[in-house]
């Protein structure tokens, strides 16, 4: 033991050096077992997370069983009990989710949430976080891209040509109370919701070339935060609200930068590659994702780190990958790739060590996570 | 009680209370501690290090392949060399023009839909501009079909028009190319494709009614 450092330099010179690697995690073997319909979709939604894996009860690190007793439903996970009422359905599973993931992580779950993504049609369609129960919000002739779910989780904000024009209209997530949000001439597009839900910025152009503006709610009061000869685009909110992301071609080429929301205190957080655009930071406030071009020339997901400035890949050689959004809790991302064939919704985790496909040969295009609604 | 009875309880107390904290952070701490991961370590070969310009790329797998290959070369022959280029194609299959200086063959989902939705917006203010002439017949109008290619600046002014295919009618190709001239902008394009319609333009396929 005492010559280990000498074993170690030897070794290093000889062969080479000892490397790193970046922290992986090892998922918690978990085994889910009774009602089979409740089993079948919590034991989806734990794995989903990237922090469990399914396994025999026998060598299982937790166990958690659901028993149906009439009206109510009794769940044990190790040696804690969760009642629910009946009856049995895909809300229910994903509460009980919920409480499973907060009982063994000590974290909140996001079961719940929903995602926001449009079609090929270009319509605006709504999902559950595991991809299942897709519903059609928009029912129009026009096209309809670039939804957001608002923080309560309750209203879309999109951009719409049904007058003609790029307008931000905003929608309940049931499809009903269909409003224009800003319609001011040229370019309305890209909503961010403060987290508080009091202020959104946007990217406008109808003072000749797109800015980003900040808003109040009801998009009355705007302040234009970027000016010069750049084009400015995509904002996306800090979790504390102080601050945005947003893409910038100032310095020749599309890169990601933050500022304050007084627009002052413009910081460039990329500097590797040339083509970097779609940022969203994350709800635990340490890193944007984005989607990088790299030296091949191919678009994928990155995640830089907003202190240090360093990025981390998410994906490589599998299609095209891009346009990613946080999960509520910050540790899972959803995007959109190409490499199945058809453009289908992945999730995974920040390492991307755990990457699962959620909707079968669809269309989904730039997809949006919801918050983590209260029941 | 004496000072020192008085003492020792309270010590006693501040104990029993330290060490029922302590089991109960014990029993009640999660089984899963998501922030605190495993780190791996293996042994890697040193190579040329990677530009520091250049987006991060994974490659543990090639590192660990590279150490796991060096012993074993001296029990096999070397292979035979290959071109680097069929190694290229055979990993990565025919080369495409995804990503290429203007964008992707497919594009982004971002970028394709900002250029679905831009276009619509050029042709709905290209529509607004112009009028049939008199001359063309309803019949005629059915089957007309104009190609042009806009160069547009960064904020939304033409730049330059050309007839890529014109529609076999002059009047109406002379129509469309004079209502285009009046527009005196299409509104800025978005930042993805600016480049692109300032220097290789923007198609549009237009027809006086819809395209067959």
């Amino acid at each position: 033991m005492k010559y280990l450092w000498l074993l170690c330099l030897i070794t290093n010179s000889v062969f080479g050096q000892l490397k790193v690697e970046k922290a992986r995690f090892r998922p918690f073997e978990i085994s889910v077992s009774g009602n089979s319909e409740l089993a079948k979709i919590v034991l989806n939604d734990l794995e989903l997370s990237g922090v469990f894996k399914n396994t025999l009860a026998a060598i299982a690190e937790g166990t958690v069983k659901i028993d149906l007793l009439q009206e109510q439903i009794i769940v044990t996970a190790n040696n804690k009990t969760f009642k629910y009422k009946a009856p049995v359905s895909r809300k229910l599973a994903h509460q009980i989710s919920n409480d499973v993931y907060k009982f063994f992580t000590g974290e909140s779950g996001f079961f719940n949430s929903q995602i926001v993504a449009s079609n090929k049609n270009k319509q605006i369609i709504l999902l559950d976080f595991d991809g299942e129960n897709p519903r059609q919000i928009t029912k129009n002739n026009s096209i309809n891209i670039l939804p957001v779910l608002s923080p309560d989780g309750k209203d879309i904000l999109f951009t719409s040509y049904l007058n003609k024009n790029p307008d931000l209209f905003s929608i309940k997530t049931d499809g009903s109370n269909l409003k224009i949000f800003s319609n001011k001439s040229g370019i309305n597009s890209g909503a961010s919701f403060a987290p508080n839900g009091s202020q959104i910025a946007l990217t406008l152009s109808h003072e000749g070339k797109s800015d980003i503006y900040l808003c109040d709610k009801n998009c009355q009061n705007c302040k234009r935060l970027t000016s010069g000869f750049s084009l400015n685009t995509s904002p996306s909110f800090s979790p504390d609200g102080k601050q945005i992301a947003f893409v910038s071609n100032r310095s020749g080429n599309p890169q990601i930068y933050t500022m304050q929301t007084d627009g002052l205190n413009i910081k460039r957080i990329t500097f590797q590659g040339k083509y970097n655009q779609a940022p969203k930071w994350s709800p635990l406030g340490d890193l944007i994702v984005f989607t990088g071009r790299d030296e091949r020339n191919i678009f994928d997901i990155f995640l830089a780190n907003v202190n240090s400035s360093q990025i981390t890949r998410v994906t490589q050689d599998q299609g095209s990958n891009d346009e990613a959004s946080f999960a509520p809790n910050g540790r899972m991302i959803v995007f959109s790739s190409t490499r199945n064939g058809s453009r289908d919704l992945f999730v995974s985790n920040l390492e991307g060590s755990f990457q699962k496909q959620i909707t079968q040969k669809s269309e989904y295009w730039t997809p949006n996570w919801g918050p983590a609604v209260k029941d | 009680m004496t000072r020192f009875s008085k003492a020792l309880l309270a010590s006693l107390c501040l104990h029993g209370l330290l060490l029922g904290a302590y089991v109960a952070f014990s029993v009640y701490e999660p089984a899963v501690k998501l922030s605190s991961p495993s780190i791996q370590v293996t042994l890697a070969k040193l190579g040329k290090p990677r530009d520091e310009k250049l987006l991060p790329r994974f490659d543990a797998s090639q590192a660990s392949q590279s150490v796991e290959t060096k012993s074993e070369t001296k029990k096999i022959a070397a292979p035979k060399k290959q071109n680097p280029l069929d190694i290229l194609k055979k990993r990565f299959g025919k080369p495409s023009n995804e990503g290429k200086q203007h964008g992707s063959a497919q594009g982004t989902s971002l970028t394709s839909e900002l250029a679905d939705s831009y276009e619509a917006q050029v042709l709905e203010l290209l529509r607004s501009n112009y009028e049939i002439p008199r001359i063309i017949s309803d019949r005629e109008a059915k089957y007309l079909k104009l190609l042009i290619k806009l160069w547009i600046g960064p904020r939304g002014e033409l730049l330059k028009i050309s007839v890529e295919q014109p529609s076999k009618n002059i009047r109406f190709d002379q129509a469309v190319l004079t209502g285009s001239k009046k527009i005196s902008s299409f509104g800025a394009p978005p930042l993805q494709l600016a480049r692109k319609y300032r220097t290789e333009g923007l198609l549009i396929q237009f027809c006086p009614l819809e395209c067959l």
